[in-house]
């Protein structure tokens, strides 16, 4: 049987940031929830969740730094990995979303295909240019504003009530995503097969995926 | 000629003096240790009249001893073969100020010097249960049942001459009576964000079983506000706000109609006026009832004792009004307005118990998006299984 030609996909630093941030946000989300509705859930005692929510919080800040040094200081391909370009704009996008939504169900192939340098379909670059450059800093922002200073600073920025909307807002779109990315890291062309590359960083290479 | 009238004037003046002094003299004649012969002998009086007892060793040590009874009390040398009762006491001859400062405040007229003060000894104020207790027995019941009772008289938190009710007296006034005593109970060894709480909470909301959420708005001035990490809540006077809104009355400032509540939509007004930019709300937990029942409660340390109350918990508020003599007035406003998603409190929020229902649902629909796009994904993938096995 011959044996599938291997791609890394994921370098060890991606790897150990991906992880960090997916543990991180989970936990954000659930001691979030409580904090939010003490009421109805009560998984750590209200204490420990706000500790653990605000040293996850710090931990999360420290490892989207550590993304965003890698991407452009170190790895020097932000831009060629998550700003989709002309062609993804046209028609990538939309041939993306035919798969997912339609082409998918009728066995085609996904038109994407996985090299280290165009990791992401068209999608996923949107959403997760979306994500990483304008939700992950909100949020960032209006949490550490939330822990470290008093409610004096927000009156700068219209009440602390627009700060904490925001932060629960932009959350509830993170715990939609989680939902959406995990499903769709089992759409490889096995169940496992996206999950495991995130795992050791290296992704069968296969024609029809 | 001119001599002799000026003797006849100084003769004249000189007699009238003398006819005072006499006349003085008769009726404060007695001496103090005449007065103790009988009011120093308890067996004197019957029962219902030990009153009129003075016990004389404990009056020698008092400031009063100095003066004489003869001072406070007149008596003539007849006493009290002359069937004459002996006018009430005067404090305001001597302690003008306190007497008048009493009759300005809540006790003028409930409640006379010698109700609490036993001016007949020394440090003459007289036990909780003598004095405040024989008006506010429950209150003091509980409280000298409260650990308390052991440190601290009422007199120590409560100013009995200048009295001012629960409601006109700030939260930040509250809580200065306790920190003068508690200096250093920042509890920051285990409240989190343990500044922003003393400054939101009154002290009693915690340390006595008082029962309701009353969330109480005062205006701040923020004038000097900086962007720096800790700062002090500085009160608006009835002075400053005057300067915001002239004659018309410091309430004017949010209750636009003047109809002595307040709306969403005027606190929103007002939040939003550009020219109030140098006030705002700061808003304050407290409870609606006081209880005397100090101590530590260890409930209170879950910190879900407040911030699981649930939105129910927050309807009721007040915005604290400065009057010109120091107090407050308190307008209600309209229930749940804590709990409006923007403008309304823009700067209280107490997490997990003023959440906005409508913000939490949009939220709740966006994570439902999510996990429901996920699933009709999901359960069209199971139902073409097939197709994918072809290829």
């Amino acid at each position: 049987m011959e044996k599938p030609k291997m791609i890394y996909l994921n370098p060890l630093t991606v790897r150990i940031w991906h992880w960090i941030h997916a543990t991180g946000i989970a936990t954000l989300c659930i001691t979030g929830a409580q904090i939010r509705f003490p009421e109805y859930i009560n998984l750590f005692g209200y204490r420990t969740a706000v500790l653990i929510h605000d040293f996850t919080g710090i931990f999360v800040c420290l490892d989207w730094l550590l993304w965003f040094f890698y991407y452009v200081f170190i790895d020097k391909s932000l831009i060629k990995l998550y700003v989709p370009n002309m062609y993804d704009l046209k028609t990538g996008i939309i041939k993306q979303m035919l798969f997912y939504g339609f082409n998918y169900f009728k066995g085609k192939p996904n038109p994407h295909h996985c090299t280290p340098d165009n990791k992401f379909n068209p999608m996923q670059k949107g959403a997760y240019l979306m994500i990483m450059l304008t939700l992950v800093p909100i949020i960032l922002v209006s949490g550490l504003l939330l822990l470290l200073i008093t409610q004096k600073w927000m009156v700068f920025l219209g009440g602390v009530k627009i700060v904490i909307g925001l932060h629960f807002l932009v959350a509830c779109c993170f715990a939609a995503f989680l939902f959406v990315h995990m499903y769709l890291a089992t759409l490889g062309h096995t169940f496992w097969a996206h999950i495991i590359t995130m795992i050791t960083g290296w992704e069968e290479e296969v024609e029809d995926h | 000629m001119v001599l002799k009238a000026k003797f006849l004037i100084i003769c004249i003046f000189g007699f009238m003096m003398l006819v005072a002094g006499i006349g003085i003299n008769s009726s404060s004649a007695m001496e103090t240790d005449d007065c103790l012969e009988c009011h120093g002998d308890l067996s004197n009086f019957d029962e219902g009249d030990e009153r009129l007892y003075v016990d004389g060793t404990q009056f020698a040590g008092t400031k009063h001893a100095e003066d004489g009874c003869g001072s406070c009390h007149s008596v003539t040398d007849d006493h009290p073969d002359d069937g004459v009762v002996p006018e009430k006491e005067s404090c305001d001859m001597c302690h003008e100020d306190t007497v008048d400062e009493l009759s300005k405040g809540l006790h003028a007229g409930n409640a006379e010097c010698t109700d609490c003060h036993n001016p007949h000894a020394d440090r003459g104020l007289k036990s909780p249960g003598e004095s405040c207790g024989m008006c506010h027995e429950e209150a003091v019941e509980e409280y000298l049942n409260s650990h308390h009772a052991a440190n601290a008289v009422c007199s120590d938190c409560h100013s009995p001459h200048t009295v001012m009710s629960y409601l006109e007296t700030s939260g930040f006034e509250k809580n200065k009576q306790c920190t003068t005593c508690h200096e250093n109970a920042g509890h920051s060894e285990w409240l989190l964000r343990n500044k922003l709480h003393m400054q939101a909470t009154t002290c009693i909301s915690c340390h006595t079983d008082s029962k309701g959420i009353v969330i109480t708005m005062y205006i701040e001035k923020r004038e000097d506000i900086k962007p720096d990490k800790e700062g002090e809540i500085d009160l608006a006077t009835y002075q400053d706000l005057t300067q915001l809104v002239g004659d018309k009355g410091v309430q004017s400032l949010i209750d636009t109609n003047g109809d002595g509540s307040i709306t969403t939509a005027e606190l929103k007004e007002f939040n939003m006026n550009s020219k109030y930019k140098s006030v705002g709300l700061w808003g304050m937990l407290s409870t609606k009832t006081a209880s005397h029942s100090y101590g530590i409660f260890e409930d209170r340390r879950d910190c879900s004792f407040c911030h699981a109350a649930g939105p129910k918990a927050m309807q009721t508020c007040y915005v604290a009004f400065p009057n010109q003599d120091g107090t407050y007035s308190r307008v209600p406003v309209e229930e749940g307005a804590v709990l409006d998603p923007l403008f309304a409190t823009a700067d209280f929020y107490m997490v997990g118990s003023t959440r906005n229902d409508i913000v939490s649902i949009l939220g709740l629909l966006i994570i439902a998006g999510g996990l429901g796009a996920a699933c009709l994904h999901g359960t069209f993938r199971i139902l073409t299984r097939k197709n994918r096995r072809k290829h």
